[in-house]
């Protein structure tokens, strides 16, 4: 099999996988090595689905032991099979790096005999760029789960990431699609990351030499819309995996149906790209804008508005906290405004010191009036001309009116193409939440 | 206070040229009606010299009124790549030379605001073009051509020298004529008319179509969105990026691969 099809296979194999980033590490070039990694993560290119592409992803193999049904390299399925060598592998990276095709390599795999011998085959791939070509550019490795500790620790040792997938929201979904996992087998390697990376810390602190453990962290991913999940317990399992394994990204991927099976939703039933999307939303607001799980979903409303997203719907419900003055309003306040993200706010934070701002001053440092007009006052004043009544809020916030005469219509709306604003879409489909 | 000129300034269109051009402004307390390069223009005009004495100077003025950020907005802003943006930075530098440090905060002042604008525009692009520029490989070297709309080369300096700092490279900015050289320690932006590169070598048109097999490959069909894509990677910028520019040629790639894998093992 010559290397055209080997990577179309194994990329096609591997392109599901949503975590593309290069980001979390910041590592200077050397001399006598080649690359770099910066902290803030680098696109290289957009893939026509728009998503960026960063990274060089592929799967070592997409040859598995394993029956998970959703997954289209499972040992039942009749699909071509291929495998790089470590060392072919390690050339076509460094040749793409070069050429300032990618920022580095995001490598996964099938389980190949067996956990151990695969991760082997990834740790030797890994030594390859890393030792023979002084590579310190950006790694992502998935840790195989059910492989020696031994093993997760080299790999861990050679690369910036590491993932483990989740896979499913529940431990019951696991055992019905993917009979030979255990959620407790996944949790193992996620728990033995999460140690390395924390000794990891303490060993920095005391000498500054010693190697470091996956310094971009860890991360993990998990498929939405395979099996019966509410939202809210999607959103506090993602809570619970930032708190007890201090993850960097927890990431969703909206399930594609390509196979039939008693167990899935059926062939016909379109990815929920908006249900993603709004996870992706809400997993912004629990890591940036200090909400917790509850105030986004309780039990009453476990599902989201699939017209507002989580921001706007609950500023909606509490509209008694609001209008905020701009002038005085602390940080973590103003960050609860819709319309004003992180960057908006630091910046009326910085401009304000400089004496009061009003809604022209506003405009001209860059924070976006649409949404945030309704919820912030200047010296006092809401902004001149604005209607205000909860039809006109939910109008400029969603895009769309609440009348009956169309509200089944906007939402059914809301699953096909074109969803609610522009930007979501845009996010939403990218990923890049 | 400073009084409206009918005379063009021309200078050498460098940022040092610039500063020896608010020099000279602070000097006459005038504000000329524009600035121009060494073209043709049917204006009077004021050629102002680019003076070592003075640029020492007044980088000196500029660091301790504006402060470092003020002066790094101002730099930065320099790079915009539009025709009359001299006279806005010289009413800003103007601007904050009266203010002090913290105009820079100013976001709310419409000169700030400008400025402010303008440098994003330009650090925007540069960030775009850390990932989006393509190198071929000659083997002993690597050459790139960009065609950018602001003049990011001394933005982008730092982050490829200290990636490949072992490789001699070349990036060529088509739009400013302008390269970025680099080989071993040695780092210089020269003016550059006009840059052909070599004819590829067979890796080399290996490597592209096999990135260009990855980029279709990776995409989800299910998942498709033109528009989103199209945000992300404006097409101004695919002129010259392999994966949307490059045609492979009629001789068959996997006669190719196959082609450089017997030669790989024979030798
Ligand atoms: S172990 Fe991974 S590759 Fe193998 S079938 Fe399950 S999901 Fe697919």
């Amino acid at each position: 099999m010559d290397i055209f099809e080997k990577l179309t296979i194994l990329t096609d194999a591997a392109k599901y996988d949503v975590a593309c980033t290069s980001s979390g590490v910041d590592r200077g070039g050397a001399p006598g090595t080649i690359g770099n990694a910066a902290a803030c993560g680098i696109c290289h290119s957009f893939s026509a689905d728009g998503r960026c592409i960063s990274l060089l992803k592929v799967l070592f193999t997409n040859a598995c032991v394993y029956d998970c049904k959703y997954c289209l390299n499972r040992r039942s399925n009749d699909v071509r099979r291929a495998a790089f060598t470590p060392r072919e592998l390690a050339d076509l990276t460094i040749a793409f790096y070069r050429r300032n095709y990618i920022e580095g390599l995001f490598l996964s795999s099938g389980v190949f005999k067996n956990p151990d011998y695969t991760c082997e085959q990834l740790i030797e791939t890994l030594s390859i760029l890393r030792n023979e070509y002084r590579f310190r550019g950006y790694i992502h490795v998935k840790a195989i789960p059910g492989a020696d500790t031994r093993l997760i620790d080299q790999l861990g040792l050679l690369a910036d990431r590491m993932s483990v997938n989740i896979e499913l929201p529940t431990s019951e979904g696991l055992q019905k699609l993917a009979p030979d996992k255990t959620r407790q087998a996944i949790l193992k390697p996620m728990g033995l990351i999460h140690n390395r990376i924390q000794e990891n810390n303490y060993d920095l602190v005391q000498y500054r030499h010693a190697p470091k453990f996956a310094p971009a962290g860890h991360s993990t991913q998990m498929i939405i819309g395979a099996t019966n999940d509410s939202d809210l317990h999607i959103l506090r399992l993602t809570q619970a995996l930032y708190h007890k394994y201090a993850l960097k990204r927890v990431f969703f991927s909206a399930y594609i149906p390509m196979q039939s099976h008693a167990l899935l939703p059926s062939l016909d039933t379109k990815p929920p790209l908006l249900r993603e999307h709004r996870l992706y939303q809400a997993d912004w607001l629990l890591r940036f804008y200090g909400f917790h799980a509850e105030e986004i979903l309780d039990d009453e409303h476990p599902d989201f508005n699939p017209i507002l997203d989580p921001k706007c719907n609950w500023a909606v419900n509490h509209l008694d906290q609001f209008p905020v003055e701009v002038n005085r309003a602390p940080y973590e306040i103003l960050l609860r405004v819709p319309g004003i993200g992180v960057k908006s706010a630091r910046r009326i934070i910085t401009a304000r010191k400089n004496g009061s701002l009003d809604f022209g001053d506003l405009k001209r440092i860059g924070v976006v009036l649409k949404r945030a007009q309704f919820f912030l006052t200047c010296r006092g004043k809401q902004m001149p001309h604005l209607k205000f009544s909860t039809d006109t809020i939910i109008h400029a916030l969603s895009g769309q009116s609440l009348s009956p005469a169309n509200s089944d219509t906007a939402q059914l709306s809301l699953f096909s193409e074109s969803s609610p604003t522009k930007e979501d879409v845009q996010k939403c489909l990218s990923g890049q939440l | 206070m400073f009084k409206r000129s009918a005379l063009m300034y021309q200078y050498d269109k460098t940022f040092n040229g610039f500063l020896c051009c608010i020099y000279s402004c602070c000097r006459l307390h005038e504000i000329p009606s524009g600035f121009c390069g060494n073209e043709d223009s049917l204006f009077e005009k004021r050629e102002i010299c680019t003076n070592h004495k003075v640029v020492t100077e007044m980088r000196h003025i500029l660091r301790s009124r504006l402060g470092s950020n003020g002066f790094s907005l101002l730099s930065n802003a320099f790079l915009y790549g539009e025709a009359h943006k001299e006279t806005d930075l010289l009413m800003f530098t103007l601007f904050a030379l009266h203010t002090g440090p913290s105009a820079v905060f100013m976001r709310g002042h419409p000169l700030v605001a400008r400025v402010c604008d303008m440098e994003r525009g330009v650090l925007n692009e540069a960030h775009h073009f850390l990932g989006f520029i393509r190198f071929t490989d000659y083997g002993y070297a690597l050459s790139a051509i960009i065609e950018p709309k602001h003049f990011v080369l001394p933005k982008i300096r730092t982050h490829f020298c200290d990636r490949f700092s072992g490789e001699t490279f070349l990036i060529f900015d088509k739009t400013h004529k302008a390269a970025l050289l680099h080989h071993s320690n040695i780092l210089r932006i020269v003016p550059l008319d006009a840059f052909s590169p070599a004819q590829p070598d067979d890796a080399e048109l290996l490597f592209r179509s096999l990135f260009q097999r990855y980029h279709t490959a990776v995409s989800i069909p299910e998942r498709k969105n033109e528009r989103c894509q199209n945000t992300n990677l404006p097409k101004r910028f695919r002129g010259q990026m392999t994966e949307f520019s490059f045609h492979p040629s009629t001789t068959s790639l996997s006669e190719l691969s196959v082609h450089l894998l017997e030669k790989e093992q024979s030798s």
